[in-house]
């Protein structure tokens, strides 16, 4: 449905994006997953309407939407700190969207299976659905962060949007409120079927609520897949830190014989398969992850630390692995890592 | 609460020493620079004293007065005083500021109450009675308060002035009556002074008053306004800044000020002049006369100073130098008035008056009726 | 604690409420009410009513484009345009009224440029509702400003995305969003346009007078008192309402928007700039001028001298400034102008002193507030709703006999003026004090405490940084306010101890074109002192204290 083709766009002559290029279909929810700084946000307003690209286009059912502005592109968008209007009442938010929709003559929205005229029933509706019945009359300004975070969820969804945004919607929130939000979200966004782009930073956020990621770093799509392909093979050294996954440990090429190479690493030489091609003396990004096979290590437990049902274990040379139980500090262990190379560090 | 109005009083006392009053220094004409007049006022003071305690007199007046500095400074040596004077606003505010002191001084003797606000000086008891001896030279009709509290000193005619080169160069008959100047050829060419802030203003008024009587003045008033009137605040802005025969160069040909006005003109002007190039229209009631009065203030620790000074003010010396420093009449008819005075005045015959009892019973109401027919 | 609100308290109750309640009892005299009375205070309230009105409409009309270009655009100059804008608000009214009558007036520049247009500036309308634009132009700029800075773009955005086009972004958002500080805006300036004395005594002419100079006219020159205390009654009534509503307003005002870093940028399309630049010039040029053609005037004869009718050598001229320093007998009142610049000053360093001392100790006892501090919190701001000129007519009818010896007059004397001027600074000194006072942390104390310091020490480490410069500002202000006062100073002021504004007034309305220079001359002193009294206020402002 959605369609972004070679998106690029340049702030006081530093690029923001990249050529930056993906589609939405109907009903998927897209993550676009980076570290602040990245151009999500930006490219969020682009498709909004709200800022121009420098050079590609935005593209709705393989039409054009450069001449559409803003308020005709039948697009919602939920900001990080909620921006509601403090002049209006949780109602008078909510119903926004509907007021403004009912007189754009111009719009293109298809109006299917919306009554505008019934605007309260539809309003009483929305807050049904992010669970704030009751509470039409109360001021925004009056209420918490969360209970924002849903009145601009409501907003947002009232006018029956054919695509939702979200710019790091549960930026502000505590843990908890967070999770419990996500889980609303992601069962309000598969029963509404409206298809979604949810910008965040935050890895957890973006595995939970996506049913595609798109791995942003300075402008340029990096990788893209479902949450587990992108999980399961990062491609990337960055990517793999930047997600979490296993160990990335920098070594030098020191044998090469067909794919297999010997790799010199502060861990010792390690031996392993790889796609790429390196010379002897290329320096090369590892990924090691603790597995059922592969090679064994072994090494003295520096430190342990609880982590939520597990213990995170920092093992002497600073790799670290998940154990359900707790060793001791200074006992040696041996574990079987698994071992990829992610190309050149 | 009295004690701590008494430690604030201290207090500000203590840390607000003020200026001392400028003092008049005996001496002819104005020192060059302040120093040597500070100077002189230390050098001087000790020669003084040898001949007794100087007193010290503070007169009061309007911001008219004005006198020679060695016909001072005689007075000042001959009955070793020193005279300050303080001068408080137009006639009406000066008195309204006397009168509003009156139960501390700020001064001994007050100058320059006239004829239309004398009433509200008597009524109010600001002055102590003096019956000086000079009043026996002063002819009754200047002889206003019987109980000799406000002692005439001089006489003075308000008139409307006229610009002679402007009447000359467009071919313009002088308007010769209060009447001709509602006339559409006069249009926008008057200005009058404000009777509520201004004396003049408020003789003109009252010339008005006594040639329409009541309730005439008022259409006559609208007639006026609708002809283009207009009105400033004070004489100052009247004569100088609206005036175009004065060296304001004005917008207005006509303006009401002194019979004397068009004699001031040529004594003070930079350069010769032959001939004044202002004149006073002197029609039936055009003109208001105004007499001014001296009256030593109640409570003053100086009485003998002050009657020394209002005698002072009686006799000829300062009757002959009244006239070309505030360009008013001296009353005592045995005063020698200059050269130019009888060459560029013309007096009015009958000029208008109206008794004081009326002005003081009506002059508010007149004032406020005044201001809503011309103002509002 | 509540002791130190004692002496504060005590003389508000002596020099500002018992006058106002003399006026009160003055004013309900039966005399007052005769029909000519009543049908002169109706015409004089419409009139100050009207005047105050079309005064805030323009000041919105060139506010607001003002405003909404100095918080959405970016341009070289901005922030000296800024200041340029805010200098008239703190200018003495004589000062202004002089600037303009150099610019405008019938001695000034415009008459001499071209001498035959018709043109009349001073005793119009005009005159009056120009100088009011110039001196509240700037509260618009500020409050509606500052509003429209810290409105979170986003709402715009939200608004947009959700089906709103620009025109009713602005009517369902920015505008209902702008509502409060807009009326806040509105109703100060209005009200101080609405008290405006100066202005209009020295721009109006006789036909234009509003409840303040009407006020001083029937006291001073027709000596109806028990008119001018209705008048006052009036005025103090309508200041009230307009003071309650405005403190009304800005309670409601408070609408938490994120304070973002600007949002301004520099113009990009050819509207943009036509605008930007159209409104540069404008502000630049209504502002400057007055400001600008008061100096050049006061040394540049372009007139003749009282009596002058040969040549008048037009030019640069020095002799404005040093006949400031010669003593004529035959000047104006006696007083040379030095006397009443010494005067000032004496004045104005009285009246520091004074709301210095009654302040600071106020302001200390209001840091922790109760529900009694509280109340009398607002208690000590009530003279900034009272007008200076009702607050001299309390003071002559309150103070003309004698208070605690037989020859004791308050009125006469020259204490009165720093008095009146202290009531006026009063609440601005505590305003300034008391956050300065309140934002010493005891956490900062203790810690500066642990770390080994005496008590002394902490105090010269701690406190007195803090507190020197609050003080310094409040000093400022005091000293700024009382030099530049006008209203009381025109009905206190004894003959022979002048204000300096008072003085200049004077001065303008003498004949002659060396009478103008001084008054010129000794305009532009003032606003000099007055200026570098800004500027130092403004390196003294303590991070985070509040404007107005």
């Amino acid at each position: 449905m959605l369609a972004l083709k070679n998106i690029s766009k340049s702030y006081e002559s530093n690029p923001l994006l990249t050529d930056i290029s993906f589609t939405v279909a109907a009903g998927e929810t897209v993550c676009l997953l980076g570290a602040s700084g990245s151009g999500k946000s930006t490219l969020l307003r682009i498709i909004a309407g709200l800022e121009a690209p420098d050079a590609g286009q935005v593209c709705w059912g393989g039409v054009d939407l450069a001449a559409v502005p803003p308020h005709l592109r039948d697009f919602g968008l939920v900001f990080q700190d909620y921006a509601l209007f403090p002049h209006l009442s949780v109602f008078d938010n909510v119903a926004f969207g509907l007021r403004m929709r009912s007189r754009n003559r111009r719009s293109l929205a298809t109006l299917e299976n919306v009554a505008y005229a019934d605007e309260k029933t539809l309003v009483k509706e929305m807050l049904d659905i992010v669970n704030l019945r009751g509470f039409e009359a109360r001021r925004v300004t009056d209420l918490s962060g969360g209970e924002q975070q849903r009145v601009a969820l409501a907003r947002a969804l009232a006018p029956h949007p054919r695509l939702l945004m979200f710019d790091e919607p549960l930026g502000a929130l505590d843990r908890t409120m967070k999770d419990d939000l996500l889980k609303e979200l992601r069962a309000i966004l598969h029963r509404t079927n409206i298809p979604a782009i949810y910008v965040t930073h935050d890895q957890e956020e973006a595995f939970a609520i996506a049913d595609r990621i798109l791995l942003l770093r300075e402008g340029v799509i990096l990788r893209e897949g479902a949450p587990a392909e992108v999980w399961n093979d990062p491609r990337s050294a960055w990517a793999a830190r930047f997600l979490g996954v296993g160990n990335v440990v920098e070594g030098k090429v020191s044998n090469v014989s067909g794919v297999r190479y010997q790799v010199e690493t502060n861990l010792g030489v390690l031996k392993m398969q790889c796609k790429h091609r390196h010379a002897v003396g290329e320096h090369v990004s590892l990924l090691l992850r603790a597995s059922d096979t592969g090679m064994k290590l072994k090494a003295a437990v520096e430190d342990v630390a609880f982590n939520r049902d597990q213990f995170r274990v920092t093992l002497r040379g600073g790799l670290m692995i998940e154990l359900e139980r707790a060793p001791k500090i200074g006992a040696e262990i041996s574990v079987l890592f698994a071992m990829e190379c992610l190309g050149d560090a | 609460m009295k004690r701590i109005l008494c430690l604030a009083l201290l207090f500000l006392a203590a840390c607000a020493p003020l200026a001392p009053s400028i003092q008049t220094t005996p001496g002819e004409g104005a020192p060059a620079n302040p120093s040597a007049l500070e100077a002189s006022i230390v050098t001087e003071l000790p020669t003084q004293n040898l001949s007794g305690q100087t007193v010290q007199l503070t007169v009061m007046t309007h911001s008219s007065f004005a006198i020679s500095e060695n016909v001072l400074a005689a007075f000042e040596q001959a009955n070793n005083i020193k005279v300050t004077f303080v001068a408080g606003g137009d006639t009406g505010e000066a008195l309204n500021k006397a009168i509003l002191s009156k139960d501390a001084p700020l001064a001994d003797v007050f100058y320059g109450v006239d004829n239309t606000f004398l009433s509200r000086a008597l009524d109010a008891g600001i002055f102590e009675q003096y019956a000086s001896p000079l009043l026996a030279n002063i002819p009754d009709e200047f002889h206003l308060d019987l109980k000799n509290r406000a002692l005439p000193v001089d006489y003075g005619d308000v008139c409307i002035n006229y610009d002679r080169a402007f009447f000359e160069k467009n071919a313009l008959t002088i308007p010769a009556t209060l009447e001709d100047l509602t006339k559409p050829e006069y249009s926008g060419m008057l200005v009058v002074e404000n009777p509520a802030t201004s004396s003049p203003g408020l003789a003109f008024l009252l010339a008005t008053i006594k040639h329409f009587g009541e309730p005439g003045y008022l259409d006559y008033w609208r007639a006026l306004r609708a002809n283009g009137l207009v009105v400033v605040n004070d004489w100052e802005t009247a004569y100088y800044t609206n005036f175009s025969a004065s060296s304001g160069r004005g917008p207005q040909p006509m303006v009401v000020s002194y019979a004397t006005s068009p004699a001031a003109e040529v004594i003070y002007s930079d350069v010769q002049i032959e001939q004044s190039p202002s004149a006073s229209i002197l029609g039936p009631d055009t003109c208001f006369r105004q007499i001014e009065f001296v009256g030593i203030l109640s409570g003053t620790h100086n009485r003998a100073a002050a009657e020394r000074f209002v005698d002072f003010m009686l006799s000829l010396s300062f009757q002959e130098d009244m006239p070309l420093q505030m360009f008013v009449l001296p009353v005592n008819p045995e005063a020698f008035l200059p050269d130019s005075f009888h060459q560029y005045i013309t007096l009015p015959a009958q000029p208008a008056t109206l008794d004081p009892e009326v002005i003081s019973a009506n002059r508010e109401r007149w004032i406020q009726e005044w201001m809503q027919a011309v103002l509002q | 604690m509540k002791l130190r609100l004692l002496p504060a308290v005590l003389f508000l109750a002596i020099f500002f409420f018992l006058p106002l309640a003399r006026i009160l009892v003055l004013s309900v005299d039966a005399s007052v009410f005769t029909a000519a009375h009543l049908e002169r205070a109706f015409f004089v309230f419409r009139f100050t009513f009207y005047q105050a009105f079309l005064s805030t409409l323009l000041t919105f009309l060139l506010g607001l484009p003002s405003a909404f270009l100095f918080a959405r655009f970016d341009f070289p100059g901005k922030s000296i345009l800024r200041a340029v804008t805010a200098v008239p608000f703190m200018l003495p009214t004589v000062v202004v009224a002089a600037g303009f009558n150099a610019l405008l007036g019938p001695h000034g520049w415009l008459t001499f440029l071209f001498p035959q247009s018709s043109f009349q500036f001073t005793g119009t309308l005009t005159a009056i509702l120009l100088a009011h634009v110039f001196y509240n132009t700037t509260i618009v700029i500020r409050i509606v400003g500052n509003a429209l800075t810290h409105l979170d773009p986003r709402l715009a955005q939200a608004a947009r995305v959700l089906g709103a086009d620009r025109l009713r972004v602005w009517t369902h958002v920015t505008l209902p969003l702008l509502r409060a500080p807009m009326l806040a805006a509105a109703l100060l300036v209005f009200l101080f346009d609405f008290t405006s004395f100066g202005v209009i005594l020295l721009l109006g002419g006789p036909q234009f007078s509003t409840l303040e100079v009407e006020i001083y006219i029937q006291s001073l020159q027709l000596l109806n008192l028990p008119m001018a205390a209705l008048l006052s009654l009036i005025q103090l009534l309508c200041t009230l309402v307009f003071s309650i509503l405005y403190a009304r307003v800005v309670e409601r005002a408070f609408v938490p928007l994120m304070p973002k870093p600007s949002i301004a940028r520099r113009p990009k399309n050819l509207r943009e700039k036509i605008f930007v630049a159209s409104f540069i010039a404008l502000l630049a040029s209504f502002f400057v001028a007055p400001l600008l053609s008061l100096p050049l005037r006061s040394v540049t004869r372009l007139e003749a001298d009282r009596g002058q009718r040969g040549e008048i050598p037009y030019g640069i001229t020095g002799d404005y400034y040093s006949e400031l320093f010669v003593n004529r007998r035959n000047s104006v009142f006696y007083v040379p102008p030095l006397d009443a610049a010494r005067n000032s000053l004496t004045y104005a360093a009285a009246t520091v002193a004074l709301s210095l001392l009654l302040g600071f100790p106020a302001a200390s006892a209001l840091i922790h507030p109760n529900r009694l501090t509280r109340l009398l919190d607002s208690f000590l701001l009530l003279p900034l709703g009272a007008s200076a000129v009702t607050l001299g007519l309390g003071y002559i009818i309150t103070f003309n006999k004698p208070l605690i010896t037989d020859h004791w007059l308050l009125i006469t004397s020259p204490f009165i003026i720093p008095l009146a001027h202290t009531i006026i600074a009063l609440p601005f000194v505590i305003r300034t004090l008391q956050p300065a006072l309140a934002s010493i942390p005891e956490r900062l104390r203790h810690a500066a405490a642990t770390l080994g310091a005496s008590p002394v020490r902490v105090w010269q480490t701690v406190d007195l940084p803090i507190l020197a410069r609050a003080v310094l500002s409040a000093a400022t202000f005091a000293f700024t306010v009382s030099l530049g006062e006008f209203g009381a100073a025109t009905l206190l002021s004894r003959p022979d101890f002048p204000t300096l504004p008072v003085a200049i007034a004077r001065f303008l309305s003498q004949p002659g074109g060396m009478n103008y220079g001084q008054a010129m001359a000794m305009s532009t002193i003032l606003m000099c002192v007055t200026l570098a009294g800004i500027l130092w206020i403004e390196r003294l402002r303590l991070p985070g204290a509040g404007e107005f």
